[in-house]
């Protein structure tokens, strides 16, 4: 009962300094490998500080490492999972932000029925849904072609985005939404005059899971997006699992956390949007 | 501005029928009041109204058109909310024209109403600002100016003063009263405040679970209650209410009660409804009961609250308690005993078992 506010904070501060160590200790292991050359390596000491700092895994890794039968590296596929994650996000937020604004605040008629589907929809595993899909987009000649992959990332977000953004509207004052009615704006005037332009921290919550969501997604990319449109993430395992040789570890470290950075960046540089975002729906009005 | 017509409204929310069927014509320029306790439907009524709740039944005309299944936006009305809602992302002049750039107004046109809305309603300095960055009153200014560029045929108020503060309420209050007077506009006004209704109102109609207790004007609906609830509701203090009995005297018919016998020949009650016998309750307000020496109601002063001008004093007497105001100079003291008289062509009789007015 006793204990002083100064244990207390020391106490925590140490678990906390734990958990951040059983994170990023890996994270720096990843780091250092990756900028070691491979001789470096054999020496084994894992945690050391490299003797001789090189970039060359990196530019290995992002250009010259062979992926199967090709040698470009993940390059390739960085510029694919740009391809498939800027039209998946802009497609599946914009959508998801329009259901949810029709949803939470105009009487559509079996709202609640399609809301309960959205949200049985959302706990269902995706793999249950896979080789129906398969079949479906195969019918429809999209298997293998960048719409189709576009088109499972953003059916498959649908019930998450939707169900935010409903939320989030739900959350607004409706004598706003009644103001802009009777001002004369009818459902898209509501949305785009009122609604949306003060919807900015929901919209950038939702970008942001959505680009790292489907950035760092494997399965559906590896089903759906062929040879041609294969994401990075596949890439990465491809390039992995391809033995020429000796295992080039500093080069698989280099092509992962390569592979990592774009969510890496998005958290980083929009950690406090996300809060915001997060928070923003108790400050009403 | 037109007239309005409820015809046998009725609204359902939730399953529950909030409106059971109303009728009321609101004037061409009238300041109608729609006064009731918190809960009793009146914004629902508004909403039926203004096009954002759906009506089960009945019929609504603004100045002779069925607008019953009229979108609001085609509905020409300007509203005021009590949370304002001004729209956060815009500065007050975009919030001012928003209405009007949405029907696609002519930009000069657009420039001068908002010019004469914002001088009109001191606003004039602050168009550049968001809503965030204004004080209570100014933002509530702002969602009046938002209704009055419109140049709307029936201007709708949700409660608008609830939010401010008292001196800001009574100041805005004013503020209404007289730009009801330069525009002469027909204004539905809902309120709880009973203060608010009385100073506004051209007509009241008074409200209670939907229903309505009694419309016309502040001094009929204070002076002659229509029964128990609308004599209770306005008023602060509240009305007194003594029960007892009709009896026939030598004189004419008589109010009697525990050490009370009040002739009521000078009642304002039709002769036909005093019967001899029947069951009733007499209501007098505060300001009629008359501090006087030859007094028949001995009573003694249990307690005094002074509110500056005057004081209200609770006068105890046989019957119960009995509130009444003191003007007297130097003001009376708690635990004195006086005498007081009721003033019977002033007070109100009502039926004991019903409530409403004889
Ligand atoms: N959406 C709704 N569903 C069910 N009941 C509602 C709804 N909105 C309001 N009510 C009920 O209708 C009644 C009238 O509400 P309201 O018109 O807001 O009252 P007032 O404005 O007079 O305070 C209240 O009892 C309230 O609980
Ligand atoms: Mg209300």
């Amino acid at each position: 009962m006793n204990r002083s506010p100064l244990a207390a904070r020391v106490g925590m501060a140490a678990f906390l300094a734990v958990a951040a160590a059983f994170f990023l200790l890996p994270l720096y292991v990843m780091l250092v490998t990756s900028l070691k050359p491979l001789d470096e390596l054999r020496a084994g000491a894992l945690f050391a500080w490299p003797l001789a700092p090189t970039l060359a895994p990196w530019r290995t890794a992002w250009s010259e490492a062979c992926t199967g039968v090709a040698c470009e590296g993940v390059r390739a596929g960085f510029m694919n999972s740009l391809a498939i994650a800027v039209p998946s996000t802009l497609l599946a937020v914009g959508l998801g932000a329009l259901n949810g604004y029709a949803l939470a605040l105009w009487r559509v008629r079996g709202a609640n029925w399609l809301f309960g589907l959205l949200m049985v929809g959302a706990f269902v595993p995706g793999q249950v849904m896979l080789y129906p899909l398969v079949r479906a987009l195969g019918t429809l000649g999209l298997v293998g072609s960048l719409p189709g992959i576009v088109l499972v990332h953003v059916v498959f977000s649908m019930p998450l985005m939707t169900l935010l953004f409903r939320n989030w509207y739900a959350s607004l004052p409706t004598e706003l939404f009644n103001a802009a009615r009777i001002d004369g704006a009818g459902f898209w005037g509501v949305w785009t005059r009122v609604l949306l332009p003060m919807s900015a921290p929901m919209l950038g919550v939702a970008a942001i899971m959505q680009v790292t969501g489907v950035w760092n997604d494997y399965l559906l990319g590896l089903v759906f997006a062929g040879h041609d449109f294969a994401p990075m993430t596949v890439q990465l395992n491809n390039l992995i699992n391809t033995s020429t040789g000796t295992r080039q570890y500093n080069v698989d470290m280099a092509a992962t956390l390569l592979t990592s950075l774009v969510p890496l960046v998005v958290y980083f540089g929009s950690g406090r949007w996300f809060v915001r975002g997060i928070t923003a729906g108790a400050l009403k009005g | 501005m037109a007239a309005v017509s409820l015809q046998q409204l009725r609204v359902n929310l939730g399953g529950r029928e909030v409106i059971p069927g109303l009728s009321l014509d609101i004037a061409e320029g009238e300041f109608l009041v729609l006064l009731g306790p918190s809960g009793c439907g009146k914004s629902t009524l508004l909403h039926a109204v203004a096009g954002l709740t759906d009506i089960a039944a009945g019929r609504i005309l603004i100045g002779g058109d069925d607008v019953t299944a009229a979108d609001p936006a085609t509905r020409n009305i300007g509203m005021v909310f009590q949370s304002y809602a001004l729209y956060p992302s815009m500065s007050v002049e975009k919030n001012l024209s928003f209405g009007l750039r949405v029907r696609r107004l002519p930009r000069a046109e657009i420039a001068r109403r908002v010019h004469d809305a914002a001088a009109l309603l001191q606003l004039t300095d602050l168009l550049q600002r968001r809503p965030a960055a204004l004080s209570g009153g100014q933002r509530q200014r702002v969602a009046i100016g938002r209704a009055l560029v419109r140049d709307a045929r029936v201007y709708l108020f949700d409660e608008p003063l609830s939010n401010l503060d008292a001196s800001l309420r009574a100041t805005l209050r004013r503020e209404l009263k007289l730009l009801h007077r330069r525009l002469g506009a027909t204004m539905i006004y809902v309120t709880h405040d009973q203060i608010e209704a009385m100073t506004l109102a051209t007509r009241i109609a008074v409200m209670k679970d939907g229903v309505l207790q009694q419309v016309g004007t502040p001094d009929e609906v204070y002076s002659r209650p229509a029964n128990l609830f609308v004599a209770g509701f306005l008023g602060a203090p509240p009305m007194n209410f003594l029960a007892g009995m009709l009896a026939t005297g030598d004189n004419g018919p008589r109010f009697v009660a525990a050490g009370l016998d009040l002739a009521l020949d000078r009642a304002a009650v039709s002769r036909d409804a005093l019967v001899a016998g029947r069951a009733v309750l007499l209501g007098v307000r505060p300001e009629h009961v008359r501090l006087d020496e030859r007094g028949a109601l001995m009573a003694r002063i249990s307690l005094a609250e002074p509110t500056g001008a005057h004081q209200v004093i609770s006068l105890e007497w046989r019957g119960g308690v009995l509130q009444a105001l003191d003007t007297t100079q130097p003001p009376l003291s708690e635990g004195s005993e006086v005498r007081c008289t009721l003033d019977i062509a002033r007070a109100s009789l009502f039926d004991a078992a019903s409530g409403t007015r004889l």
